[in-house]
């Protein structure tokens, strides 16, 4: 299936990249029609692939953050769209720098994505500009540092109970 | 306990008495958290059937239950509302630790869990695995019972061994 | 979120409404979360705010320690009501990557498993959900269904809930000898009790008047709010994954995909109790159509 995708672009990616040129980059994966996009540009291409007449991407199946540490750019956010209409999906990835990570918000397209962003802000740091409510959402507030991050220790746990003094 | 077949009496102990008393009408308070809440719901229910043991109605208020089982993993962030939950019973109280999770943390050796939930609550009786078979759960109450049966109980105030 | 009184006027009545926090243990709770509610008497105009995370375990920190075969067990515990679809999702994933294709048996008998999955957690959601609702009965009854179901599970995998039981390329092994004869015995079983359930709950008052227009969902909040599964279905979107892009065995296999009208909590419960017929349709599907051979790909 991947060998076919690539031989092949969807016309998807060919109307994106007709209309956006510089801005979408064509990616190499093996799961369907994946793209690079500028970090700047990426909430317009959202909403442009949800209300074009003939894309419908009209639902945000997946947001998340990726990191991968020593590369650089540092930061991922991967979006998934899917659109019930045609049945096809798309995947976009925006890069981000180490240095205040941070993408404009697509709450005002999709509802769904309100968690989601606070979940990639929650576990990477990422800021989404615009979000109604940016608040952590899987960790408590006294919780300092983002857990996903790569250089956070996977056990190093910030308790919020002291531990039992008085045993038995 | 002795019983007097003649005249028709039965002596005992104030303590083994109450003991015996407690130890068939355990009223557990399912904290449930996780994965062995499904097995909790194939332990409470017909097949499995806890009532044969005398600890089958979950009470879900803490005033009214005397068996903390806590079950599932404890996050840090849920660590305070085990605390309260458990402050909020009455004594006497017990806890039970059901899961591996609850035990030791299990295999969840991270950031977000609670290594194990005797080091904020006090714990009476382990039962490993993940999540324990019902046949498991129903060893542990039946091994709880015997603890509590051997525990000195008195009709007014604490139980003995005051644990705070 | 706004914490502040709100006046309430009707019938002349001069009213306020109140605040009540749900959680994060409840009794009506089956998994942890908390709200803020805004009551109106006894009912929930409005939830102010919702609070998750008190069952975050990390489990993406913990796959990173470890290998790509040994998270099958973190997937197990992801939804542990239906752990077997949880691992066919993170298999499926990775073979992709690695561009394997299984054997026909192993497909099979991941269909097989995924359906009596998929029954398992919907007999969870009914019998809790009516439970809740004050109807205990139907909650032992399934309970009790769930078991035959769960030992079955056990025989192939040797555990009752958190199964591990897949391998990127294949599973864990073949199925016992004989357990294929006595699927369709058990699935009669519980069919029975399914239908049982469904006269008791399905045409019940209390049962009716707690769930219809309670919950209601639109079928553009649905979609907005990237809704999947039954509740998507039960907003009245016909979407079902395994039609619209077919794993598995599923698109050699015949079912029908239950939509529901209006969205609220009785289509919900409808929906489910169909796809519950659907599972026990397509595993007898599966019986007569699998073959032998490997259940794991050869090097």
């Amino acid at each position: 299936m991947s060998e076919t995708k690539k031989n092949n672009p969807s016309p998807v990616l060919d109307q994106l990249i007709a209309r956006f040129g510089e801005a979408v980059q064509i990616a190499d994966a093996p799961h369907g029609d994946t793209v690079i996009v500028e970090p700047t540009k990426a909430a317009e291409i959202i909403g442009w692939l949800k209300n074009e007449p003939g894309l419908d991407f009209n639902m945000l199946m997946d947001l998340h953050g990726v990191d991968y540490l020593p590369r650089d750019p540092r930061f991922e956010v991967v979006y998934q769209l899917y659109s019930l209409k045609h049945n096809r999906r798309i995947w976009l990835r925006v890069q981000l720098g180490e240095l205040n990570p941070e993408i404009e918000s697509v709450v005002s397209l999709y509802l769904g994505a309100n968690w989601l962003e606070r979940e990639a802000w929650d576990m990477f740091g990422i800021v989404f500009s615009g979000h109604p409510d940016l608040r952590r959402i899987l960790m408590y507030e006294e919780f300092e540092g983002h857990p996903l991050r790569r250089d956070y220790p996977f056990n190093k746990r910030q308790p919020i109970c002291p531990p039992l003094t008085k045993h038995l | 306990m002795a019983v007097n077949q003649e005249s028709g009496f039965l002596t005992t102990k104030v303590s083994d008495f109450l003991g015996w008393c407690r130890k068939y009408s355990l009223f557990p308070y399912p904290f449930v958290t996780a994965c062995c809440g499904m097995e909790y719901m194939s332990v409470s229910s017909a097949h499995y059937d806890l009532d044969r043991f005398g600890a089958a109605w979950p009470r879900f208020s803490p005033r009214q239950a005397d068996l903390l089982m806590v079950v599932g993993t404890i996050s840090h962030k849920m660590a305070p509302v085990l605390q309260m939950v458990y402050a909020q019973m009455c004594e006497p109280k017990w806890v039970m630790a059901f899961g591996v999770c609850t035990c030791t943390g299990g295999f969840y050796n991270n950031y977000a869990t609670v290594q194990g939930i005797d080091t904020i609550v006090p714990v009476d009786i382990y039962v490993p695995g993940c999540p324990p078979r019902p046949e498991a759960v129903i060893d542990g109450i039946i091994k709880l019972q015997k603890k509590i049966q051997a525990d000195h109980h008195s009709m007014f105030g604490p139980k003995s061994d005051e644990r705070n | 979120m706004s914490l502040t009184v709100e006046k309430i006027e009707r019938d002349g009545i001069q009213s306020q409404s109140y605040l009540l926090n749900i959680g994060p243990s409840h009794p009506a709770m089956h998994g942890v979360i908390r709200f803020i509610a805004r009551m109106d008497g006894e009912r929930v105009e409005k939830i102010e705010d919702t609070e998750i995370g008190y069952l975050h375990r990390a489990f993406e920190k913990d796959c990173e320690q470890v290998g790509w075969g040994m998270a099958f067990p973190y997937t197990d515990r992801l939804n542990y009501v239906s752990p077997l679809i949880n691992n066919c999702g993170y298999a499926m994933a990775v073979e992709r990557l690695l561009g394997i294709t299984v054997p026909e048996r192993c497909e099979y008998i991941r269909t097989i498993l995924s359906e009596i999955s998929r029954i398992t957690d919907h007999q969870t959601c009914i019998a809790a959900s009516a439970m809740e609702l004050g109807a205990f009965t139907p909650f032992i009854y399934l309970m009790k269904a769930r078991e035959y179901l769960y030992e079955l599970v056990e025989e192939v995998t040797g555990a009752r809930l958190t199964v591990s039981y897949l391998r990127v390329g294949g599973v864990k092994a073949d199925l016992p000898d004989g357990w294929l004869d006595k699927l369709p015995a058990v699935l009669d079983k519980v069919d029975k009790v399914n239908i049982e359930v469904n006269k008791l709950l399905a045409r019940n008052r209390i049962f009716i008047d707690r769930m219809k227009d309670v919950g209601k969902i639109s079928r553009e909040k649905a979609i907005a709010y990237g809704f999947t599964g039954p509740l998507l279905r039960s907003a009245g979107v016909d979407f079902d994954v395994r039609r619209a892009t077919p794993y598995h065995v599923y698109d050699r296999l015949d079912f029908d995909i239950p939509i529901g009208e209006v969205g609220d909590n009785y289509d919900r419960y409808l929906v489910r109790m169909e796809e519950m017929r659907q599972s026990d349709r397509i595993i007898r599907q599966c019986l007569g159509q699998i073959p032998n051979g490997s259940v794991t790909v050869t090097p």
